[in-house]
């Protein structure tokens, strides 16, 4: 079967979904924050794309952004809902660069993607008490590139002197993590192998069990020791919501999809 | 048809993300729509300037509701620091050289 026409088991997607809704939520609720200190009158501004005061429509439009958000977690108007996010929050973002970070773009583009599948096919209010069709694989597959590019860019612009040397980690390792900082170097030598190996290796199911693990580990590690928490445990959760979606891209990119037939609606739970 | 409109999708999409990752390694890190993280030392520039009780010298951390780094753009937090601190100039140092911007 063709990728452009291959489908696949909704639920994997349906998964990803929650991991994106939850976060972004989560996102959401930061900038509503700090949107709410930028409107102060001698707060500094750094506008992004948009130079425009922050009104009380415009912490109206961030509030909408939670609201999607948790819809589209739940599957409520998924499609809709997700089109919501996406432009409540690029305005949002594009009104200060002290709301932008690459993980919410990341999370952006994610939710966009997904919505060119049928996200709220399974585990959702949408899908309740239907029978969960399978979905279009090739947004899946676009979605796990992107992840791939994510940590393939990331791991390559680590080799460099500074990085390897363990500098950089020791910087930003926490207090309440001084264990870490003995080992600083050997982390900052092992960071960059494994990021680049999970860009490549979870597409292959020979390497996917062990990559995952390590993935675990490194999502996992980095929150717990390095400065800036929720924002680092936001992006594990975009990032390790993804997972679960390699095995079906994989299947899709090698002309194995699934053939296209209903989902046992047996095996499949309420949002 | 569709099936065609898919692919040239998927491959803009894909070229697009890839020259985007690496376009962004050329520029001051960590740059906006790169994946840099952490990849290299978020230099620290200070701010000097003055006020009512004499020179003052911040960091983007001190003087920011929410820091990152990769907000570089100094010359507009100089406008801002000018405008709310009523100082004559903004020196703005950051790996060892200085600039000093003035103020109206």
């Amino acid at each position: 079967m063709r990728m452009t026409s291959a489908v696949i088991d909704p639920r994997p997607l349906a998964g990803t979904r929650i991991a994106l809704g939850v976060t972004s939520a989560s996102v959401a609720v930061r900038s509503i924050l700090i949107l709410d200190q930028l409107a102060a009158p001698d707060a500094l501004r750094l506008p992004l794309f948009l130079s425009w005061e922050i009104t009380p429509w415009l912490m109206a439009l961030a509030a909408a952004w939670l609201a999607a958000s948790i819809a589209y977690a739940v599957g409520w108007m998924t499609r809709p809902a997700g089109v919501v996010l996406l432009i409540a929050m690029a305005t949002t973002v594009a009104l200060d660069q002290q709301l932008y970070s690459n993980h919410a773009y990341l999370l952006w583009l994610l939710v966009g993607l997904s919505l060119l599948s049928t996200p709220g096919a399974a585990w959702s209010i949408d899908g309740r008490g239907r029978t969960p069709e399978p979905v279009a694989a090739w947004p899946v597959v676009l979605m796990c590139a992107q992840v791939s590019i994510v940590y393939i860019g990331a791991g390559l612009t680590k080799v460099n002197p500074v990085f390897l040397s363990g500098a950089m980690l020791a910087r930003f390792i926490e207090e309440r993590a001084a264990w870490a900082v003995g080992s600083a170097q050997l982390l900052s030598v092992m960071t960059p192998l494994v990021e680049i190996a999970l860009g490549i290796g979870l597409w292959s199911a020979r390497y996917r069990r062990i990559l995952i693990v390590a993935g675990l580990g490194l999502h996992l590690t980095i929150p717990l020791v390095m400065a800036g928490t929720v924002e680092l445990l936001e992006f594990s959760v975009v990032i390790l919501g993804t997972y679960w979606l390699f095995p079906a891209a994989a299947r899709a990119v090698r002309g194995r999809s699934q053939p296209s037939r209903p989902v046992d609606s047996s095996s499949t739970a309420p949002a | 048809m569709r099936s065609r409109l898919v692919a040239t999708f998927m491959v803009a999409y894909l070229v697009i993300q890839v020259v985007l990752a690496f376009a962004a390694t050329t520029r001051e890190r960590p740059a906006r729509f790169g994946w840099q993280m952490y990849s290299y030392p978020g230099y620290i520039t200070l701010f000097s300037y003055e006020t009512a009780d004499g020179p003052t010298e911040k960091t983007l951390d001190e003087l920011a509701t929410h820091a990152r780094a990769d907000i570089h753009d100094r010359l507009r937090i100089a406008a801002w620091l000018c405008d709310t601190q009523a100082t004559p100039t903004v020196s703005i140092t950051r790996l060892g050289e200085t600039e000093t911007v003035p103020c109206g």
